[in-house]
């Protein structure tokens, strides 16, 4: 009766697959509880109509807003970060002002900017705040961080645009991320 | 009590029953059946939750007793505070319609 029933279920549900295992794992465990018999099952409810209330629940159109806000977040500060490199005159640095963890800035951006991709993907696949959250906060750490270096190479190397460019680069850059956060934050 | 009146109140009843220890899905059905004897279709609790842990009210993890895996929920901090405005909020609205009803 329940095998039967779960491989009903599973034919209805329109989830990844990740989500229908802990679905079914769930529903078999219940019903087990519940007696497995034909009444358990009646009581649980139909495979399609218990399968609709679950194919509902993918992201809310506001936490997907807010991954997609991520995304572009990405897109425009790789595009910053290029364009950036261009009009800021190459090292070498000024004697003996380049900084030490230049390697450790590096790491950190990508990291963060992978993270932030990891946690949109799990947004858009999960529909849970925290994974939404944590991609805007990733996101807008990196952004922090990479002004933080801009505008403290900008400083020591001759002929680079002014602080109030980069500031403004920054903002904007922080704009997608803080609006992600505000999105999914907002109730109702 | 008619499965129709819950509606709406769904959210409130499980972050209720989630708020004095963590549950699995069917022993929350089992804790609505003892303290307000609720029939509803049991079906409907696990999309609640999963709704309520993807608001980030609940979160969960598989337990494993006496060799049987359950998913159990637990209340989380902002889910907490959820519940106490959704208290406050019913509690108005009872209020209300008890002036009116009376």
């Amino acid at each position: 009766m329940t095998e039967a029933y779960l491989a009903e279920l599973s034919q209805h549900l329109r989830v990844g697959p990740l989500r229908r295992r802990r679905i079914l794992a769930e529903v078999e465990a219940h019903l087990t509880d519940a007696g497995g018999d034909e009444e358990a099952v009646a009581r649980f409810g139909t495979a399609a109509e218990v399968a609709g209330r679950f194919n509902e629940l993918g992201p809310s159109p506001r936490k997907r807003l807010a991954a997609l806000a991520v995304l572009g977040g990405i897109v425009f500060v790789y595009g910053a970060v290029q364009g950036l490199e261009r009009h800021i005159p190459p090292a070498p640095w000024p004697e003996g002002a380049a900084p030490a963890n230049l390697e450790t800035i590096f790491t950190l951006s990508t990291s963060g900017i992978l993270i932030a991709i990891a946690l949109v993907l799990a947004t858009l696949l999960r529909g849970r705040r925290g994974d939404a959250l944590a991609a805007c906060a990733a996101l807008a750490a990196t952004v922090l961080l990479l002004a933080l270096h801009a505008l403290r190479r900008a400083e020591l190397v001759p002929g680079s645009p002014p602080s109030w460019q980069l500031l403004l680069v920054s903002a904007a850059a922080l704009t997608p991320p803080l609006a992600g956060a505000a999105l999914t934050l907002r109730r109702g | 009590m008619r499965a129709e009146l819950l509606k709406g109140h769904l959210d409130l009843l499980l972050l209720s029953v989630l708020a004095d220890s963590s549950l699995h899905g069917y022993a929350a059905i089992e804790e609505l059946r003892r303290r307000g004897g609720f029939e509803l279709p049991e079906g409907t609790i696990y999309p609640a939750l999963h709704r309520l842990e993807a608001g980030g009210l609940v979160n969960s993890r598989w337990s494993a007793e006496s060799g049987r895996r359950r998913r159990v929920y637990s209340l989380t901090r902002s889910g907490r505070r959820e519940l106490a405005r959704r208290r406050d909020d019913w509690r108005t609205f009872v209020g209300a319609v008890e002036a009116v009803v009376a």
